[in-house]
C-alpha cells in the first residue's frame, strides 16, 4: 500500500484522538458541578472530611495542574477512582468489557450478516415479494426504539412465559459449570441480542439494497449475462462484490461502536456491560468513570474508522490514488 | 468435505448441550436452598466506613454483628453479641457480657477487643456510619468477654449499641489513609451470612455463616441480584427468576395486595419514610436567597392548607401511603406525631390558605392572579428531583398553589445538583423525603439551628433552612432525658413546634413496595410488626425467619424448562451462524465454477 496514504490516515487519527483527549477534559468541567454534594448528602462535612474527599478524588490544584495530571494519567491508562464504588476506573471498565463485547459483538455480526443478506435479496428483485415484505418490516423495526422492543420481549418472552431469563448474564442460583454454563450464558443473551439485531437490521438492509439497485444497471452485469452466466451467478459473482463497497465503512464504524455498549438495551435487560455502566455513571455523576468511558468509545470509533479507510483503500484502488 | 466437518461439529455441540440439559435436574438435587432477592440498587461499596446506600446496610446487617439486636416486632432491645448488660446508677457506664465461644466466619474468636477496637477507631477516624452512636463513648475490655462502655454525656439510646463491630484482626492491617478506599473484600462475617462472591452490577452471593451464634434459618444461600429497573424486577418475579423484589411498580402493587396475582404476595410496609415539600425558611444564621414571604409562618401554614394530601396518595402513590403533617422521626410508629385534641390537622382547605395569606399581607393588588406585597410578587422557585415520583407530585402541588395565588417556576434537577443548591440555600421550594432510624435523635437533630448550612461546600442537614430556639431546646432536652416516657413527651412537644411553625409541608408516609413468591416461601416477618416491610428493614430479621414452602416450592422449577429453551436458542444461534458459513462456502464454490 501507498506509504504516504497510510501515514496521512494514521496521523489524522492521532490528531483526532488528541483532540478528543483534550475535549474530554473540558467537556466534564463546563458544567460547574459540586462533586462533594453526592458524598455529604445533607450531612455537614467537617473541614477535615472536606479536605479528605477533595484529595481522594484528585480535585486538588488549579485547572491547569488538573489538566496536565489528567493528560499524563490517561496516557498511562490511569483514569483514577470511580466516585461511586471508589474502585479503580480501569478495573471497572475491564470488568464490564467482556459482557459488552459478547452482547454487542454478537448482535453486530448477526445484524450485518442478516441485514446485508436482506438488502442483497431485496435489491436484486426490487418490488418482488421478498422486497415488499422484508424492506418495510426492517424499516418498522429500525424506527422502533430499541428499549421499547426490549421491554416487549421482556414482558412477553421472559416475564409472562418464563421462556427466557429477565436479566443479567447468568443464572446465579444455579451453579452451572462447563457446557451448562455456556448454554446458560447463551440463554441470557438471546433476548438482548434479538432486540439489538432486529433494531438495527434496517440500516444495513437499506444501504445494501440501495447499492444493489445502483449496480443493477451497470454494463458489466450485461456483459456477465451475455457470457451466459445464470442469474444467481451474476448476482454473487459481479453485483454483490461491487455493491458491498459502501457497506464496508458502515460495518467498520459499527465495530467501533461495540465498545460503547448498548445503553438502553443493557439497561432494559439489567445487563452488566459498558452501556449500563455509562447509564449508572450518568445517574451517579461519576466523573472519572464517564471521562474514561467517553475516551474509550471515542477511541474505538476513531480506530475502526481508520481501519475502514485503510480497508477501503485495499478494496478500491481509486481511493488510494486520489487521497 | 469442510461442510461435513462443520455439520458434525454442530451436531456434537447440540448433542452435548442436550445431554447436559437432561442431566441438570439430577445435578441440582443436592443443591442448597437458595433465596434470590432482586434489587434495583447496586452496592456502591461494602466498606462500612464509606458506603451509605440502603443495600449496603442490608448486607452489613447480615454480616457485621452488633452488641445488642432489636426485636422484629417492636425494635425492643435483644441480645446480640452481648448476652446481658448492666448499667451504673448514673446511667453513664454500661457493662456488656459477651456470649461464650463467639467466632468470626474465618474461625478467629470474636472478643471484647473487637468491640473496643471498633469504638475507639471509629471515634478517632470519625467513621460516619458509627459516630452517631459511638461519638461520645469510650470503652475498655477487662477480659475477653466483658466490654465496659462509658458515655461522656447521659445518652437515652443506651443500652442499645447497634453499631457494626468490625473484625480487629482484619482492620488492624488497614491504615487510616487506606481505609477510605478499602474494597471490603475480606468476607469475614460475624453475622448470619457470609459474602462468598460479588460481581459488580450483577449480584452478591452470601452463604449461611456456620460460626454465627444464632439459629440458622432455611436459607443456605442468599443472592441479591441487581436489576436495572422496577419493571424488569416485576417481570423477573412473575417469570420465577427471583423469589422476591424490593420495588414493585406502583401500578401493579394494588392488584398484588388484593391477592389478584397468583403465587405473589405483597410484603411492603412503612418504616417511617416520608416525602415533603421543603420550604426555605431563611434562617438568619444561614445563607442563601429564599423568598422573603417564606419567613412568615402564616405563609408556610397556608401552603400546608393548600395541599390535598389524600388526593396525592390516591393519584401518585396508588393508595400506598398515609397523610403526614410533621417529620416522622422514627421507624417505630409510637414516636409519630399525635394530633392533640383541639388541633385540626392540615387538610385541603384553599379558603383557609387564602385567609392566612391575606392575614400575612400578601394580596393580589394588581389583579394578575398572583399575590404580592410591597411590590414583591409571591412567585416561588419550585425544584423537582429528576428521579422518583417528584414530577407527578409537582403538577398537583403547583396547581393548588396557583389556586390560592402563589405562582411557581418549576425547574428539574438531578439529586446532586439539588443537594448543592440546598447547601447554598438557593431555593424556595423542593420535594424530597427522609427515612428515619429507630431512635428519634438523628432525624430530629437535622432540624436544629446547628444543622443549618453555613458553608456551601460543607452543606448541612437542615434543608428547610429553619431555626427555632424552642425546637432546639426541646431537642437538647430529649437528647439527655433517660426516662423513656418523659423523653417521648419531649419528642411530641418538639413535633408540635414543627407542626405550628410549618417549616415543611410534609406530604405523606409512603410504603416500600415489596413482593415475594408465596408459592415458594412462607413466614414473612415484618419490621415493625404489621406496618413495616419485610426486606431492607432496620435489623433485617426476615432472612433467618423465611421458611421454604412445603410442597412444590422448588425454586428451580422454572430453570430446567428455561434450560431447554436455552438449548433451543443455542440451536437457533448456532444454526444461524452455520447457515451463513454455509452460504459463504457456496458462494466460493460458485466462483470456483466460473
Amino acid at each position: 500500500m501507498n506509504l504516504r496514504f497510510l501515514a496521512k490516515k494514521i496521523a489524522g487519527s492521532i490528531v483526532l484522538l488528541a483532540g478528543v483527549l483534550v475535549f474530554n477534559f473540558f467537556l466534564f468541567r463546563i458544567v460547574d458541578r459540586d462533586y462533594l454534594a453526592k458524598y455529604r448528602g445533607r450531612s455537614k462535612l467537617t473541614p477535615e472530611q472536606k479536605e479528605a474527599l477533595i484529595r481522594q478524588f484528585g480535585l486538588t490544584g488549579s485547572k491547569w495542574e488538573q489538566f496536565t495530571k489528567y493528560i499524563s494519567n490517561t496516557l498511562q491508562f490511569d483514569f483514577g477512582r470511580s466516585f461511586d464504588s471508589r474502585r479503580l476506573v480501569s478495573d471497572e471498565i475491564i470488568g464490564r468489557l467482556g459482557p459488552t463485547l459478547l452482547l454487542v459483538g454478537t448482535s453486530t455480526v448477526l445484524t450485518i450478516a442478516i441485514g446485508l443478506w436482506i438488502g442483497i435479496r431485496a435489491g436484486w428483485r426490487r418490488g418482488g415479494a421478498f422486497d415488499s415484505v422484508a424492506t418495510p418490516t426492517t424499516m418498522v423495526l429500525y424506527a422502533t426504539p430499541e428499549f421499547f422492543l426490549g421491554m416487549l420481549f421482556l414482558a412477553f418472552l421472559a416475564g409472562r412465559t418464563g421462556w427466557f431469563p429477565t436479566g443479567g448474564v447468568r443464572d446465579v442460583a444455579a451453579h452451572y459449570s462447563g457446557i451448562e454454563a455456556i448454554v446458560d450464558r447463551i440463554h441470557h443473551l438471546v433476548l438482548p441480542v434479538l432486540t439489538l439485531t432486529l433494531g438495527y437490521l434496517g440500516s444495513y438492509a437499506l444501504v445494501m439494497r440501495t447499492s444493489m439497485l445502483d449496480t443493477a444497471g451497470e454494463d458489466y452485469l450485461v456483459t456477465a449475462r451475455a457470457k451466459g452466466l445464470r442469474d444467481i451467478e451474476v448476482m454473487r459473482g459481479h453485483a454483490v462484490p461491487n455493491a458491498l463497497l459502501p457497506s464496508v465503512s458502515l460495518i467498520a464504524i459499527s465495530f467501533g461502536f461495540i465498545i460503547g455498549g448498548a445503553i438502553t438495551t443493557e439497561t432494559v435487560f439489567s445487563y452488566p456491560g459498558l452501556g449500563r455502566a455509562t447509564y449508572d455513571a450518568i445517574g451517579n455523576s461519576d466523573l472519572p468513570m464517564l471521562q474514561a468511558l467517553f475516551m474509550f468509545s471515542a477511541a474505538a470509533v476513531i480506530v475502526f474508522n481508520l481501519a475502514a479507510d485503510l480497508l477501503y483503500g485495499v478494496l478500491d484502488p481509486r481511493v488510494r490514488r486520489t487521497a | 468435505m469442510k461442510q461435513v466437518v462443520v455439520r458434525t461439529l454442530i451436531a456434537a455441540t447440540l448433542v452435548g448441550a442436550a445431554t447436559a440439559g437432561a442431566l441438570a435436574p439430577n445435578a441440582r438435587a443436592a443443591d442448597p436452598v437458595t433465596f434470590t432477592l432482586a434489587t434495583t440498587q447496586d452496592i456502591d461499596t461494602l466498606n462500612v466506613t464509606a458506603g451509605y446506600l440502603v443495600i449496603d446496610y442490608e448486607i452489613w446487617n447480615l454480616t457485621l454483628p452488633t452488641l445488642t439486636d432489636k426485636a422484629a416486632a417492636d425494635f425492643a432491645i435483644q441480645p446480640g453479641l452481648a448476652e446481658s448488660w448492666e448499667g451504673s446508677d448514673d446511667g453513664l457506664t454500661w457493662t456488656y457480657r459477651l456470649r461464650e465461644g463467639l467466632q468470626w466466619s474465618d474461625g478467629e474468636p470474636i472478643t471484647a477487643d473487637d468491640v473496643v477496637y471498633t469504638i475507639t477507631r471509629s471515634v478517632e477516624e470519625q467513621w460516619f456510619n458509627h459516630t452517631s452512636i459511638t461519638g461520645n463513648l469510650t470503652a475498655t475490655a477487662p477480659d475477653a468477654r466483658t466490654v465496659v462502655v462509658t458515655t461522656a454525656v447521659p445518652d437515652p439510646k443506651l443500652p442499645v449499641l447497634d453499631f457494626y463491630v468490625v473484625p480487629k484482626h482484619i482492620y488492624e492491617g488497614i491504615s487510616a489513609d487506606a481505609i477510605a478506599t478499602y474494597p471490603a473484600d475480606d468476607n469475614v462475617s460475624g453475622g448470619p451470612f457470609t459474602i462468598v462472591e460479588r460481581a459488580e452490577g450483577e449480584f452478591v452471593r452470601l452463604e449461611a455463616n456456620p460460626n454465627w451464634y444464632g439459629t440458622k434459618g432455611d436459607i443456605d444461600e442468599l443472592i441479591f441480584q441487581i436489576y436495572a429497573n422496577p419493571e424488569a424486577e416485576y417481570n423477573a418475579l412473575k417469570g420465577g427468576d427471583v423469589d422476591a423484589i424490593d420495588e414493585v411498580p406502583a401500578q401493579f402493587y394494588a392488584d398484588i395486595a388484593a391477592g389478584e396475582v397468583d403465587n405473589i404476595t405483597a410484603v411492603g410496609g412503612n418504616q417511617g419514610s416520608f416525602s415533603e415539600l421543603a420550604i426555605n425558611n431563611g434562617c438568619a444564621t444561614g445563607i442563601g436567597d429564599g423568598h422573603p414571604a417564606l419567613q412568615d409562618k402564616l405563609v408556610r401554614q397556608a401552603i400546608n392548607w393548600a395541599i390535598d394530601r389524600d388526593l396525592l396518595i390516591e393519584k401518585v402513590l396508588n393508595g400506598t401511603g398515609v397523610p403526614a403533617y410533621t417529620i416522622v422521626v422514627s421507624a417505630n410508629p409510637d414516636f409519630d406525631y399525635k394530633v392533640p385534641a383541639g388541633v385540626e390537622p392540615y387538610s385541603y382547605d384553599p379558603d383557609k390558605a387564602k385567609a392566612l395569606l391575606d392575614e400575612a399581607g400578601w394580596t393580589d393588588s394588581d389583579g394578575d392572579g398572583v399575590r404580592d406585597k410591597d411590590g414583591v410578587a409571591l412567585k416561588l422557585r419550585y425544584f423537582d428531583r429528576s428521579v422518583g415520583i417528584g414530577t407527578a407530585t409537582t403538577g398537583f402541588i403547583t396547581g393548588w398553589l396557583s389556586d390560592v395565588g402563589i405562582a411557581t417556576e418549576v425547574e428539574t434537577y438531578d439529586e446532586d445538583t439539588l443537594t448543592s443548591l440546598q447547601g447554598k440555600g438557593e431555593f424556595d421550594l423542593f420535594t424530597w423525603g427522609w427515612t428515619p432510624f429507630v431512635d428519634p435523635d438523628p432525624l430530629m437533630s437535622y432540624f436544629t439551628t446547628e444543622s443549618v448550612p453555613t458553608d456551601p461546600e460543607a452543606g448541612g442537614y437542615n434543608d428547610a433552612n429553619w431555626c427555632n430556639a424552642e425546637y432546639d431546646a426541646l431537642y437538647q432536652q430529649q437528647k439527655t432525658e433517660l426516662d423513656p416516657v418523659k423523653r417521648a413527651e419531649l419528642v411530641q412537644q418538639a413535633l408540635q413546634v414543627f407542626y405550628d411553625e410549618a417549616p415543611y409541608a410534609v406530604l405523606y408516609k409512603y410504603d416500600d413496595l415489596q413482593a415475594i413468591r408465596s408459592d415458594r416461601w412462607e413466614n414473612f416477618v415484618h419490621q415493625p410488626a404489621e406496618t413495616g416491610p419485610v426486606f431492607f428493614t432496620n435489623t433485617s430479621p426476615a432472612y433467618i425467619a423465611l421458611k421454604a414452602a412445603t410442597g412444590g416450592g422448588d425454586s428451580d422449577d422454572g430453570t430446567s424448562t428455561g434450560l431447554i429453551i436455552g438449548i433451543a436458542a443455542a440451536v437457533v444461534v448456532i444454526g444461524g451462524v452455520a447457515g451463513f458459513a454455509f452460504l459463504g462456502r457456496r458462494k466460493k464454490n460458485d466462483e470456483d465454477r466460473e
